[in-house]
């Protein structure tokens, strides 16, 4: 089923045109990769899904994206709402010089979700959805930048997790990220399909192969590809698609 | 390098210990009588210096009554809300404020100022404890707004959209990510503002009334006050070399010097722990 309906998105930055007339249909409750060589756009499609491309001076952009049916650049969208519907995860972790509670119940506390006991078990069920709670459970009130750069990605996981999205957006989550740190991301994306639907953005074609049911490659701001993995990755469509899996450029 | 930073120390040193020995004689004469005493008069030839330490004190806490919330609201809306092109104009009009020499705010002061504050309240006389405030406030502004805001702009970007990204709005964001990381650096700007404050004299002599009494009651902003530098300033010519008034001018001196120093350290202390935290 199409959980985001993407159509004719163009964003520019001032002059820059980044997207061009992009559309796109993702599936729910799967894992869609988005890959291309850098400076393609692709991070900046992600960014389109929870309107963050808006907080960067000089950003424009047209055409229109549904989730659930519903334009979210309809003038009547609560953008903060949107926000805590689709969750994000950024290249480089981005823990908040806070402990490591904390971090998890930061949205909650700024949503006013949940406090007191209830915020505990909150906090608790991220942790344990992200695959981190056994490694922290003894030191949560320890700074968050204690963790190593695996464990604070996962840290940012379960705070995006907790306040209850129905979408995690995540840019190259893995690219800051030793191999052993990467493999258990990779799970843990798997598993969050089946709950959440999830869109990653990579540069690492291996990846896109690994973890996503569904890839979209784009070139120099246009959707070139798209379709089932398995079927992109065994046979593209489009020239261009075939040469950039085979390593000839990217 | 090093035989700078020893020479800045040994400056440093040399300065307590000159204003030390010219105010040996008052402080052998009234022990701690000289910081605890209430009555601070020439003709008596007694020198308390209490209503003078309460004095500077009481001006430069009204001060950074108003110059706090001032320029810490300053600095995080040059930082955070005034698009990038307008911020330098808007950082250099600012910073202008501090390089206007101090005769001209107490120009302003006297002119403007004291005979507003003596209509609004009653008074026969606008060179009150309030005046001066409000005067230091707005030469302390300046200060607090550069360094607090030089820590507001040092707060990783990476921070702020992880909040946007969890649906903060731009006031909780700045409430409850960059307010906090930059706590350190604020009260930096505050402890330097204090420096600034307590050390400005020509504005505050021409607006404070310089009368050396404890105000009734000890909050009584509408009360003439006469602060340290004030006396210092106004006494030093008149004071003959080796009098017991000279000496206890200098006896003055020395603590603004050590009430200077301490402020400073206590700066410098929450500067450096603000950094660990960040880095650790």
């Amino acid at each position: 089923m199409a959980k985001v309906d993407i159509r004719k998105l163009n964003v520019w930055f001032k002059e820059n045109h980044v997207l061009k007339d992009v559309t796109l249909t993702i599936k729910e409750n799967a894992v869609t990769a988005i890959m291309g060589p850098s400076g393609c756009g692709k991070s900046t499609l992600l960014r389109a899904i929870n309107r963050m491309n808006e907080t960067i001076d000089g950003c424009r952009t047209t055409g229109e994206i549904y989730i659930d049916g519903q334009n979210i650049y309809d003038g009547s969208i609560d953008v903060y709402e949107l926000r805590r519907r689709v969750g994000m995860v950024f290249q480089k972790p981005n823990p908040l010089p806070k402990s490591i509670f904390e971090n998890v119940a930061f949205g909650l506390k700024i949503h006013k979700m949940a406090d007191g006991q209830k915020l505990a078990e909150f906090v608790e069920k991220s942790l344990k959805e992200a695959a981190l709670w056994e490694e922290v459970k003894d030191r949560l009130n320890e700074s968050a930048f204690s963790l190593s750069g695996g464990q604070q990605q996962r840290l940012c996981i379960a705070r995006a997790l907790a306040v209850n999205p129905e979408i995690i957006l995540l840019d190259e989550p893995c690219s800051a990220l030793d191999p052993i740190a990467t493999q258990k991301i990779e799970t843990l994306i798997r598993e969050l399909a089946e709950k959440y639907t999830v869109i990653i953005v990579t540069h690492n074609v291996q990846q896109a192969a690994r973890v996503s049911d569904y890839v979209a490659f784009l070139y120099l701001g246009k959707l070139i590809e798209y379709g089932p993995t398995k079927r992109v990755f065994e046979n593209p469509e489009n020239e261009l698609t075939e040469r950039y899996l085979t390593g000839e450029f990217g | 390098m090093l035989l700078c930073a020893l020479l800045s120390i040994i400056f440093l040193f040399l300065m307590l210990l000159f204003i030390a020995r010219e105010g040996m004689q008052a402080l052998l004469t009234f022990g701690m009588d000289f910081v605890t005493g209430h009555v601070w008069d020439t003709n008596l030839n007694l020198y308390g210096a209490l209503p003078l330490i309460y004095g500077s004190l009481m001006v430069v806490a009204g001060a950074l009554m108003v110059a706090v919330p001032l320029g810490v609201a300053t600095a995080i809306f040059v930082e955070e809300v005034l698009p990038f092109s307008l911020r330098d104009l808007i950082k250099s009009l600012i910073e202008l404020l501090a390089s206007i020499p101090s005769v001209i705010y107490g120009f302003i002061g006297v002119l403007f100022l004291a005979p507003r504050v003596a209509s609004i309240f009653g008074l026969s006389s606008g060179t009150v404890a309030l005046t001066a405030s409000l005067v230091l406030a707005v030469m302390t502004v300046p200060t607090i707004v550069s360094i607090s805001g030089e820590t507001i702009a040092a707060v990783p970007k990476e921070y702020k959209e992880a909040a946007l990204a969890l649906g903060a709005t731009k006031w909780q964001t700045v409430k409850d990510v960059v307010i906090p990381t930059a706590k350190s650096g604020i009260l930096a700007s505050v402890m330097l503002g204090f420096g600034r404050a307590i050390g400005e004299t020509v504005a505050v002599l021409m607006v404070a009334g310089n009368v050396a009494m404890i105000p009734t009651p000890p909050w009584n902003f509408l009360s003439p006050v006469y602060t340290l530098t004030a006396v210092i300033a106004m006494q030093m010519g008149e004071a003959a070399i080796g009098t017991l008034e000279y000496s206890a001018l200098f006896g003055l001196g020395l603590i603004l010097f050590i009430i200077t120093l301490i402020v400073n350290s206590l700066a410098d202390i929450l500067v450096k722990r603000g950094v660990k935290r960040l880095g650790g």
